[in-house]
């Protein structure tokens, strides 16, 4: 077995969907041995009982890959190499990251800027307005998911916008 | 007062516009957490929102080493799913993702975390296992370009390894990483060359070579591996019974014959320049037998020569040449005047007595030579 998650598959598998914590439906969060051997456990169960409720990409997940998972996950370099290609866990905050989550998170309380443009002079009517506007985008999405448009400029989807 | 509301407008506008595209990113950062309560942990490794997100962060922040291993995963992740795809943006998203592995890789905040990390896992893992995972990093990266060259080119579809070479040449890599990839793939790419020159396979073998030559042309080692399995091929594969596969032969060493005689390394490398003399005689051989046969069997020319069979006698000067060249042993020299005595009757029985006279004289002078030496 190989130690590194991006050779050990076949290469017509992308192996970003089959990291051993995927096999186990395990986040890397978890580290303590006993919570390792009971995903491990359960994801054996649910492999013997309803093999159908398992599937990574409309595969199932075999017997022999969730023991191959086990093996990865239970220490040295194979579990840091699995951690090196996952997501990391959520306790894994910077500084940076807390500052970019905060910003997401968090409702500007300037109003927004043009693209390159000096900061805007809005009324409060019109700053209140285009809140409700912006709520009303977000749908299910609750106030506090609201952005800062002042500091981030994504890539938009399909290419477009700036 | 109705042009300052029209550019209130416009910049309410384009706020909005930008504030919807920051929620596209967010909602996407939120799909990559995975773990909706109660269901089990199925993540998707990238999405367009999560990566532009994680761009965004990037630019302003500079290379967060929690923002940059998000990035690194998805762009890589999104590489992967368009490299299966087929898709023509394959390569530039490989590219991307190499690049920002590389920022990581540079990342020391990013190793010291998972130096912690290492520390937090049961049982813990010595953290001088995080510095030997940095060290092979590189080749890992590396590794999954060089498997997919050799599945590509052993399916013979060299067009989608070719981007796979151009990448690494291109990626921003340190330069010992550049350097060890000529030999990483030509480990990959001959792997199965033992067991075909074992079948004697020898256009498979060849053409696997050749493959790779298509991609490193001055690979010292391909280009002598290539000489000894068209030399080894040429010596099995009769003239009498199967010339066309002897013109064949002669046709594909000609292209990588010269690559190999005016390559820079050659003076250093005996054992290449061994398999150039050995590949060299082995086809003046062929030739100078082939046309010696049809002089016997039909002593008056006029009948039957023609420019195919000045041609041939061409060709056994040409590799006669090239054997001497490198070994004006006795052996070769009589090689060589032999050849020469055979395209001075070719050429003079077509009516180019130049050619037939320059080359009668130096065939002389050569049989003067042997018996001196004699």
């Amino acid at each position: 077995m190989h130690s590194s998650p991006w050779r050990r598959g076949p290469l017509s598998r992308n192996p970003y969907y089959y990291t051993a914590f995927h096999v186990l439906r395990m986040p890397p969060s978890v580290v303590q041995r006993h919570a390792v051997r009971q995903h491990v456990l359960q994801a054996r169960n649910l492999a013997a009982a309803m093999p159908q409720a398992h599937r990574i990409c409309g595969e199932l997940v075999t017997e022999s890959e969730i023991n191959e998972a086990s093996e990865i996950l239970a220490g040295g370099p194979s579990r840091l190499w699995e951690e090196l290609v996952a997501h990391r866990p959520e306790e894994y905050i910077t500084p940076g990251l807390q500052r970019l989550r905060e910003r997401l998170h968090s409702l500007a309380p300037e109003a927004p800027m043009a693209d390159d443009g000096p900061p805007l002079r809005l009324p409060a009517l019109l700053r209140r307005w285009m809140e409700h506007l912006l709520s009303q985008q977000v749908g299910e999405t609750t106030d506090s998911e609201l952005v800062s448009a002042s500091t981030y400029r994504p890539i938009p989807p399909c290419g477009g916008g700036t | 007062m109705s042009g300052e509301l029209s550019e209130i407008t416009v910049e309410v506008q384009s706020g909005l516009r930008e504030a919807r595209r920051l929620l596209w990113a967010a909602r996407g950062w939120e799909q990559l957490g995975g773990q909706q309560a109660g269901s089990p942990y199925q993540p998707q490794p990238h999405n367009d929102r999560a990566r532009a997100t994680f761009e965004a962060g990037l630019q302003v922040l500079g290379d967060d080493p929690a923002l940059l291993h998000h990035l690194a995963v998805a762009e890589h992740a999104r590489a992967w799913d368009l490299e299966l795809e087929g898709s023509v943006l394959a390569p530039d998203a490989w590219r991307r993702a190499l690049d920002i592995w590389h920022r990581l890789h540079g990342c020391p905040a990013f190793w010291q975390s998972m130096r912690e990390r290492a520390a937090q896992l049961q049982p813990p893992v010595d953290p001088a296992v995080v510095d030997e995972l940095r060290a092979a990093l590189y080749g890992e990266l590396l590794g999954i370009h060089v498997a997919f060259v050799r599945h590509y080119c052993d399916q013979g579809d060299v067009s989608r390894a070719r981007p796979h070479v151009e990448l690494i040449r291109q990626t921003q890599l340190p330069p010992a990483v550049h350097e060890e990839m000529p030999e990483l793939l030509y480990a990959a790419m001959t792997g199965s060359l033992g067991d075909l020159m074992a079948s004697q396979e020898y256009d498979q073998a060849a053409r696997t070579i050749e493959r790779y030559l298509e991609f490193y042309p001055d690979h010292l080692r391909a280009l002598q591996t290539l000489a000894e399995i068209l030399r080894d091929w040429a010596r099995v594969t009769s003239a009498a019974d199967d010339w066309p596969t002897v013109m064949e032969i002669a046709q594909r060493a000609g292209t990588w014959a010269r690559e190999l005689d005016q390559h820079e390394a050659l003076e250093e490398a005996p054992l290449a320049r061994l398999a150039l003399t050995r590949l060299g005689a082995t086809l003046a051989r062929r030739f100078y037998r082939k046309l010696s046969q049809v002089f016997s069997d039909a002593p008056d020319t006029t009948a039957w020569i023609g420019d195919e069979h000045l041609a041939w006698a061409d060709q056994a000067v040409r590799w006669a040449e090239l054997a001497h060249d490198y070994d004006a042993s006795r052996e070769y020299m009589l090689l060589l005047s032999a050849s020469l005595y055979l395209r001075a009757r070719c050429a003079t029985a077509l009516g180019d007595t130049s050619l037939g006279l320059t080359d009668y004289q130096r065939h002389i002078q050569l049989t003067r030579r042997i018996e001196q030496e004699e």
